[in-house]
């Protein structure tokens, strides 16, 4: 295999970025001194470390390869597809950032303990986890496919050569080193893509000629290119499920400084997507257009266009895209990792209270074991495409229940754990029969997950709970340490869990007692003081308002109209 | 209602105090270590001192914490 002196030097861009990565790997591994160190960075991360982790993540080959493909097919209605993703940031800065911080769970799952109880957090864990496997794996092979029609060297060996790197940096630092190497990951996708647009519009004559061009559709400079099907579940997809259901983007929130923070890196996020994928992705596809006007497969829009830059942005670019992944796979594989380390490792088999070098080593071993599925499942994908469909299906299934655990005081375990078991196996059922043709398999997972929840939490508000009336009671210790903690502050789930080695079941069932003693008071989302610091204006009623039932009636019942109409599109 | 500081959250405002005074870098780990603390369980605390305006935090990739006049009064007035 001959390298053009062009290949050779996108190469050379390609090891400088790659040894930076090893080095911020190894600087951030002197950090790492406890569990939430390892797996939330000692909730130090500023607004911009979070938010180039929410970018770096969602940022993918596969995200900006397809805003060309859209914009290329559809114009400019293609924009909806990553406008969707962005608007959704936005919208989670307003309502999912406050509270999940808040909450200070490592995982989505364990959210779910302190809301539902074990068994929830354990059924959700093993959907999450494998959600995660799925995306991490549909990067390596994206990571793959550039590698090959980049350089002509076979998938595998490109999948290989990212593989190594990545076990590198993440077993040295984990997820410090997943947020930090971030930087120079985005540093080179916040420049590629701006320039190679920038560079396509001077290339090809401005937008006199992309207006110019004959042949193309009627509503091609309009929004209503794609269709109807196509646009619901975009937003359905990268609005609402991509966001809240991914355990790692919940992580990062989780991981901030605080919930300032935590609500400027969404935002940052909004402007970030939408400054280096949404317009520089949408532009490629628009000009593509015209240097390449009869394309059959419209994914090859951005490449090509890559291809035929200057050297320099070339390999730039082709780095971006790299980093893109690379990005995305690191996050996550830590979503799983934390997942089997913090519910599975330490909750269900019992080592919450291990000495902390113990369980970074356990956090390691896992780290490289989770890897290394994911390495044997992307070399076996038959596609990119094939990898994420199993990331919405997987993920969606926890959706009713996460909101109902962030907003609804009349959430029940048994609306969580029928909804969650119900919606994944229809789902992954639907999609393994093939009949994702038809219409995506998220649409069952998503309205069921939603509406079963509320339903059976309404019926089981009525009727009492339909199992575990008795729960074992909390030790006496756990109790009095959150009194004594209260003695002279105000404090937040997350400042129980950083602070107190005992597992999340204990933690809700001692402050669901300490409040029905009237002992403590809720004052705001799982914020908490002690009574006699408390007045009565200051108790956190708004999750349990009728107004609130009603707000989670009308989302199930949005669910379902979703569902029927893309039902009657489809057929 | 403004609560007061117990010893160990004294103990770290103490030990951001000499570190600014010191002019030696105050991160969050610089702090943690000087202090003799566990990195995990002091991160409530360095929040709520932060929260109840006892120091301010900067930094982008480290949180580096200074103390503030309020911090330094209180440390004052415990005879710290």
């Amino acid at each position: 295999m001959a390298l053009t002196m062009a290949q050779i030097l996108q190469i050379c861009i390609l090891v400088v970025y790659l040894v930076v990565l090893l080095i911020m790997g190894k600087m951030s591994t002197g950090q790492v001194k406890s569990n939430t160190d390892y797996l939330l960075s000692g909730r130090q991360m500023s607004w911009i470390i979070v938010a180039g982790g929410l970018v770096g993540t969602n940022f993918s080959g596969a995200v900006i390869t397809s805003v060309s493909n859209f914009a290329y097919t559809y114009g400019l209605g293609g924009m909806i597809y990553e406008g969707s993703t962005v608007i959704g940031f936005l919208l989670c800065a307003f309502l999912y950032a406050k509270r999940v911080r808040l909450s200070g769970a490592f995982t989505i799952a364990e959210l779910f303990e302190i809301r539902y109880g074990l068994n929830v957090r354990i059924i959700a864990g093993f959907f999450i986890m494998l959600s995660g496997i799925s995306a991490a794996s549909s990067q390596f092979k994206a990571i793959g496919l550039i590698f090959n029609s980049m350089f002509g060297v076979p998938e595998n060996v490109g999948i290989i050569i990212a593989w190594v790197v990545t076990i590198a940096y993440m077993t040295m630092g984990g997820f410090a080193a997943s947020n930090y190497t971030i930087i120079p990951q985005m540093a080179c996708c916040f420049i590629a893509f701006p320039a190679v647009a920038v560079w396509a519009i001077g290339k090809f004559g401005g937008f006199e000629t992309l207006t110019a061009m004959p042949n193309l559709p009627d509503t091609y400079f309009t929004l209503f290119g794609p269709t109807l099907k196509l646009v619901l579940t975009w937003i359905l997809q990268w609005m609402w499920v991509n966001e809240w259901g991914s355990q790692w983007y919940f992580q990062r929130t989780s991981a901030a400084r605080n919930v300032k923070h935590a609500k400027k890196a969404f935002v940052a996020t909004f402007a970030a997507l939408t400054i280096m994928c949404l317009i520089p992705g949408t532009l490629i596809g628009l000009f593509a257009r015209i240097a390449y006007p009869d394309l059959v497969n419209a994914e090859q829009s951005l490449s090509l266009m890559i291809s035929i830059s200057p050297v320099f942005l070339g390999g730039l670019a082709m780095t971006g895209v790299f980093a893109a992944a690379m990005s995305t796979v690191d996050g996550c594989g830590m979503g799983a990792v934390t997942v089997i380390v913090r519910d599975f490792y330490q909750r269900a088999l019992g080592h919450m209270d291990d000495d902390p070098k113990k369980i970074n080593r356990a956090s390691r071993i896992v780290t490289f074991v989770v890897l290394v599925v994911i390495l044997l499942m992307a070399t076996s994908l038959q596609s990119v495409i094939a990898g994420l469909n199993f990331l919405f299906v997987f993920s969606s299934g926890n959706f009713g229940a996460l909101i109902a655990a962030l907003f609804w005081k009349k959430a029940s375990k048994e609306g969580a754990l029928i909804s969650i078991l119900t919606a994944g196996i229809v789902a992954v059922g639907w999609t393994l029969a093939g009949q994702t043709i038809v219409f995506d398999g998220i649409w069952w997972s998503f309205t069921l997950s939603v509406t079963l929840m509320v339903v059976i939490s309404l019926i089981v508000h009525k009727t009492g709970p339909w199992w575990g009336k008795s729960e074992k009671p909390v030790r006496k210790q756990v109790k009095d340490d959150i009194l004594a903690f209260l003695s002279n502050r105000t404090a937040t789930m997350s400042d129980f869990i950083d602070r107190f080695h005992v597992n999340s079941s204990d933690l809700r069932l001692a402050v669901s007692e300490l409040t029905m003693e009237g002992k403590i008071v809720e004052i705001d989302y799982m914020t908490y003081t002690l009574k006699e610091h408390s007045s009565p204006d200051q108790v956190f009623t708004k999750d349990s308002t009728v107004a609130r039932d009603i707000h989670m009636i009308l989302v199930a019942a949005i669910s379902v109209v979703g569902l029927v109409t893309i039902w009657i599109i489809s057929h | 209602m403004e609560f007061k500081l117990n010893q160990e959250e004294l103990h770290i405002l103490q030990t951001i105090k000499r570190l600014n005074d010191k002019g030696e870098k105050s991160d969050y780990y610089q702090v943690v270590d000087e202090a003799g603390a566990n990195t995990g369980l002091t991160v409530p605390v360095i929040s709520r001192l932060e929260d109840d305006g006892y120091i301010t935090t900067n930094g982008i990739i480290y949180r580096y914490c200074h103390i503030t006049d309020k911090g330094r009064r209180t440390l004052t007035e415990n005879g710290m």
